[in-house]
């Protein structure tokens, strides 16, 4: 298989084929990543294209002796934070119930029902962080990026990612022990 | 069962067990558009669009999409804030300039209407 090292070299001579094997090694992770942030499929998929559109004109910017990973989630984590703060007024709780509502399927088992009520409340815990917070989580729990790799992503110090998860961490305890508790009393018969 | 359907609390202990929760909240979801068409609108854009030389790359620092770690960043833009500081001392010592070049100008025109008349500006 080619190294991502090579692709970027070929890329720099702008041979596109290059750009194509990148965008199918890592479409996945960047859209997963986008999606995560905007909770828009189509505004995400903009990013993805948004992306790998940065990639080839920036393409002698990127160190082709270090990860491609982090460079490409820098640029989504920018483009999906820019996204994000341009229409957050218009985001309401109105939108996480419709949206929960719309993905919890009532004729499904039980079970089933279960995971994706669960599911949904970890999204809409983590969609009621702020922005920055929000980044953070995703990066690190969902994109496996070490702490001084988002320090690196975002470009800010590792104490302001390590205050931004801290205090993430806390608004989901408060969030998702709310909803740890209402499930314990309906469970006791106590609801 | 119950654990199942209860969400994990993030904490330091059961960090892992939360990424897996989370991962499974956001899992791989299909898009909008097929990707072999989106990789060719990608294509159809890059072929258009120029790329920027590792030149040019430098002197567009400001770009938030840079791989440059964060003490070089800092270090970009004191040396810019260092490059744009003279300019504005410049400037005024240029508005100083001209209120001396002004305050020549009314000297030479008062000595000038009053010559012979003993009054000196």
């Amino acid at each position: 298989m080619t190294t991502d090292q090579e692709l970027i070299w070929r890329l720099r001579e702008r041979d596109l084929s290059a750009l194509g094997e990148l965008f199918e090694r890592y479409r996945n992770q960047v859209y997963r990543v986008a999606l995560a942030i905007v909770r828009d499929p189509q505004v995400a998929e903009d990013i993805l294209q948004d992306c790998f559109l940065k990639l080839h004109v920036y393409a002698h910017r990127v160190d082709p002796e270090r990860p491609l990973m982090p460079w490409l989630y820098r640029v989504t984590a920018n483009l999906s934070y820019t996204y994000v703060s341009r229409h957050q007024k218009r985001n309401t709780d109105l939108d996480l119930v419709a949206e929960q509502l719309s993905t919890s399927s009532a004729q499904a088992p039980d079970r089933v029902t279960e995971h994706t009520e669960l599911q949904n409340s970890v999204r809409a815990a983590i969609e009621k962080l702020a922005t920055n917070q929000r980044i953070v989580i995703i990066l690190h729990y969902l994109a496996n990026m070490s702490l001084q790799d988002i320090a690196e992503i975002l470009d800010c110090p590792v104490g302001t990612v390590k205050s931004r998860l801290h205090y993430a961490r806390e608004k989901l305890r408060h969030e998702l022990g709310a909803i740890e508790n209402l499930s314990t009393e309906y469970a006791h018969g106590y609801a | 069962m119950d654990t199942l359907s209860l969400p994990i609390i993030p904490d330091e202990e059961n960090d892992e067990q939360f990424k897996r929760q989370v991962q499974e909240a956001f899992p791989v979801e299909k898009m909008p558009t097929a990707p072999e068409i989106l990789l060719e609108r990608i294509l159809i854009k890059a072929e258009a669009l120029p790329q920027v030389s590792s030149e040019d790359a430098v002197a567009e620092e400001t770009e938030s999409a840079s791989d440059v770690s964060p003490s070089v960043r800092i270090q970009q833009q004191r040396a810019a804030q260092s490059k744009v500081t003279p300019s504005i001392r410049q400037v005024r010592q240029l508005q100083q300039f001209n209120w001396q070049l002004y305050h020549q100008y009314l000297e030479r025109s008062w000595n000038k209407a009053n010559v012979g008349s003993g009054i000196q500006f």
